[in-house]
């Protein structure tokens, strides 16, 4: 696994790829120093490297979609009944079946660049959230989602756990081109932010 | 369906903030551009942290006035969406009335059939609308709640200033919990753990009523022009709430409140700050700020404060190219044809004549009074944005007898489930500029001067019994005549003066409740048969007149009862 990562990194040969292999215990001790952000920076230069493409978002939805693939997915759905009109409309909601310890719903909306999505802003919350009901804050919510994230996405790269020790826990997750971001945003939403680094990489360098 | 970009609504807090930074602080502009350009720019490095969380800690903050307005901010940036939307009061406040209307039109806007219930007030706790409005509301006041408990430890002039402006802010929104939905649970304190039970709807009041006598002295008493305080609570705001909250003390506890009503008014009125804008329409303007009749508003924009969807919610999908939107419109909101028959009636509203579109299934033009507010409507044929070509509709109906051509008539030919494209008198209070991405950046009045002077007239009609008081007939005619350009009426009467009312303030998300004031809510309209008799809801009134607890939240707490004939 980790000599096919390091062959996919331009400019490694094939036979300097074996030899770095045999390097691995170093770089296995090395790894153990490693702060989760510095797994994190690693694993987006290597995700990057292998210029691997995952696109899959959610129900039907992915990265690269254009508006008009978008627009015509949310009403086919709408009219099935799945999809409807989100927060002071001005998101898409979609009341999740099942997967949480409570009933609960994700409204989300797109970001485009040059006519396709190129992120992706989810936020889940409790149906029965109220400020007394402190058993659906965002804090219970944020493992639950987290889980869930699993389910949906079982293959690829685990969740890296992050924490901050004014802003508490988020987990990361990249695979190919795909991140996504899971956090509280206050005491009732998780947010879930999927990007689409290859784009955020060209942003960068433009 | 709403189609439009959630990171902003996440954004939004910072966004409103930014916003008031940007009133209060214009020399301070540069730093927080600065701010947001860090707040945007920097995501591969996972700075997107920034982006996900809106916490606050009371130690690291409340250093400067602009860090106590980003936090507050966050209390008033959660109104985004609740005046002006599909999603929240508005709709709970029209659309159950015999104002506004949301017809299912072949496959769209069935949505479960809720829009349906709302007008034929068959609302029940699983629908979407009473739901998402408590959420929002309680949204609000866990903010006010959260807020509160990293200022009340900080212990400064400063804070307490700020902490007295939440607490107003937090008393509006039970006042609007109060209206909606009666027996609402009081939460003040935001580290309480315990499920609470209702509190009954006096209580509710009582609470209302005094911690906003308690912050007036305390806030500032500032005009529409003062950009300090624009798009938040000062003194006249809370006396408006006063005022609101004394019209409807019989509704809300069984006991009249007349004179508490007129001297809360008068503190509004007398202040010298507000008054009757010469035009009725410069009140809704894309660039509507300098309006003297704001008491109080909520600071849209289409781009970075979003959540007025008034051309999303009422256009035709064609009006796109009316209005060279960026998106396509979603053919709902409309209004009821006698709602619209009260403006062109000379027999109701007696003024100037001319030609107006008339209520006939095709629309066509008849003799009718030509009332300025009448720019509440978009009706008649509707053109490409070169204003002359005609529109087409190629989906029309096929018994539609205005064809292709686009045409909204005020007739609407049924409420479901086959409601013509093209059919119903649109909502055009709030200037639809060209350009538009669905959304407005016209700022929405929740409270206005106009009716403030029309809850003094009423207050004042109704503690003498006498809908012809000279106080009452002079307000009403200096309203009608400065702001409709209609003939002054030479008496009143109780049906008069709330059509009067209505045609003032349609669509401002205070019908439903005038309805119920004036005793007309259970009535039959079109779309809406007389409601059952009943006196199962607090002080005996018809249960329909409060809003079912939502099933969810009655399910996550047991203490919670459901209101009564739910």
């Amino acid at each position: 696994m980790r000599t096919r990562i390091l062959n996919r990194i331009p400019g490694i040969e094939k036979k300097w790829g074996s030899a770095l292999a045999s390097m691995l215990p170093l770089f296995f001790l090395i790894a153990c120093q490693q702060t989760p952000y510095d797994k994190y920076q690693s694993l987006v230069q290597v995700e990057l490297a292998s210029s691997h493409r995952v696109d899959s978002l959610f129900l039907g939805i992915s990265l690269g979609m254009t508006p008009r693939d978008f627009y015509l997915h949310c009403w086919d759905m709408n009219k099935k009944g799945l999809f409807t009109d989100g927060e002071s409309n001005t998101a898409v909601t979609y009341k999740l079946p099942q997967g949480l310890k409570f009933p609960a719903s994700m409204n989300f909306y797109p970001e485009f660049s040059d006519g396709r999505i190129s992120r992706m802003g989810v936020s889940f919350r409790y149906d029965g959230w109220a400020p007394w009901n402190k058993h659906m804050n965002s804090d219970s919510l944020r493992e639950d989602v987290k889980h869930l994230l699993q389910e949906w996405y079982p293959k690829g790269n685990p969740f890296i756990r992050m924490e901050d020790k004014e802003r508490g826990v988020i987990y990361v997750k990249v695979d190919g081109n795909r991140r996504m971001i899971v956090g509280c945003y206050d005491n009732v939403y998780v947010k879930v932010v999927y990007t689409d680094l290859s784009v955020e990489k060209e942003l960068n360098i433009n | 369906m709403g189609m439009d970009s959630l990171i902003y609504a996440w954004r939004k807090h910072s966004i409103l903030t930014k916003k008031i930074m940007y009133i209060k602080y214009k020399t301070k502009l540069a730093s927080v551009v600065a701010a947001g350009a860090l707040i945007l720019g920097s995501c591969t490095d996972l700075d997107e942290t920034k982006l996900l969380y809106d916490q606050v800690t009371a130690d690291k903050f409340y250093g400067t006035d602009l860090e106590y307005l980003s936090a507050v901010g966050a209390a008033y940036a959660n109104l985004f969406g609740s005046f002006g939307s599909a999603d929240n009061i508005m709709p709970l406040q029209e659309v159950s009335t015999d104002e506004m209307v949301v017809p299912t039109r072949g496959p769209d806007w069935g949505d479960g059939g809720h829009w349906v219930r709302l007008q034929t007030h068959k609302y029940n706790s699983q629908d979407a609308r009473p739901a998402t409005t408590w959420d929002k509301l309680y949204a609000g006041v866990n903010i006010c709640n959260r807020v509160l408990a990293t200022l009340e430890p900080v212990g400064t002039e400063a804070s307490k200033a700020y902490i007295t402006e939440l607490k107003a802010l937090r008393a509006i929104y039970y006042l609007w919990l109060l209206d909606l939905f009666g027996n609402v649970p009081l939460s003040t304190d935001f580290t309480d753990v315990n499920p609470p039970a209702n509190n009954t709807r006096k209580e509710v009041y009582d609470f209302v009523e005094k911690e906003l006598i308690a912050a007036a002295p305390l806030l500032p008493k500032t005009g529409p022009a003062d950009e300090v305080t624009y798009g938040r609570v000062n003194y006249y705001t809370v006396h408006t709430a006063l005022a609101k909250l004394y019209l409807n003390a019989k509704i809300y506890t069984g006991t009249t409140q007349w004179d508490k009503a007129i001297a809360a008014c008068d503190e509004v009125i007398n202040s010298g700050k507000y008054n009757l804008m010469a035009s009725y329409r410069d009140n809704f303007v894309k660039n509507n700020k300098g309006s003297t009749e704001s008491i109080w508003v909520i600071p849209y924009d289409e781009i970075n404060a979003r959540g007025h969807t008034i051309p999303h919610i009422t256009l035709h999908m064609e009006s796109q190219k009316t209005y060279n939107m960026s998106a396509q419109p979603w053919n709902g909101f409309a209004t009821i044809e006698e709602f619209y028959e009260s403006y062109i009636d000379p027999a109701q509203n007696p003024g100037p004549q001319g030609t107006v579109i008339g209520t006939s299934p095709a629309g066509d033009p008849t003799t009718g009074t030509l009332d300025k507010r009448l720019s509440n409507f978009i009706v008649g044929q509707q053109y490409l944005s070169d204003g002359t070509t005609l529109l087409l509709d190629n989906g029309f109906d096929a018994t539609d007898p205005n064809g292709a051509p686009l045409y909204f008539t005020p007739y609407i030919n049924q409420l479901l489930p086959n409601a013509w494209r093209q059919s119903g008198a649109r909502i055009g209070k709030w200037e639809i500029y060209k350009g538009n991405n669905g959304q407005l950046s016209n700022d929405y009045q929740i409270f206005r001067y106009a009716d403030v002077l029309l809850m003094k007239a009423e207050a004042v009609a109704r503690k003498s019994n006498n809908w012809n008081e000279p106080e009452t007939l002079t307000i009403v005619n200096q309203i009608r005549t400065q702001h409709g350009g209609v003939d002054p009426f030479a008496t009143l009467t109780a049906d008069t003066f709330l059509a009067e009312r209505g045609r003032e303030m349609f669509a401002e998300s205070v019908r439903r409740t005038d309805l119920i004031r004036f005793e007309k809510y259970n009535n039959a309209w079109r779309f809406h048969e007389a409601d059952p008799v009943d006196k199962l809801g607090p002080n005996e009134i018809n249960h329909l007149n409060i809003y079912p607890i939502p099933a969810v939240q009655i399910n996550a707490n047991k203490n919670l009862k459901q209101n009564p004939g739910y």
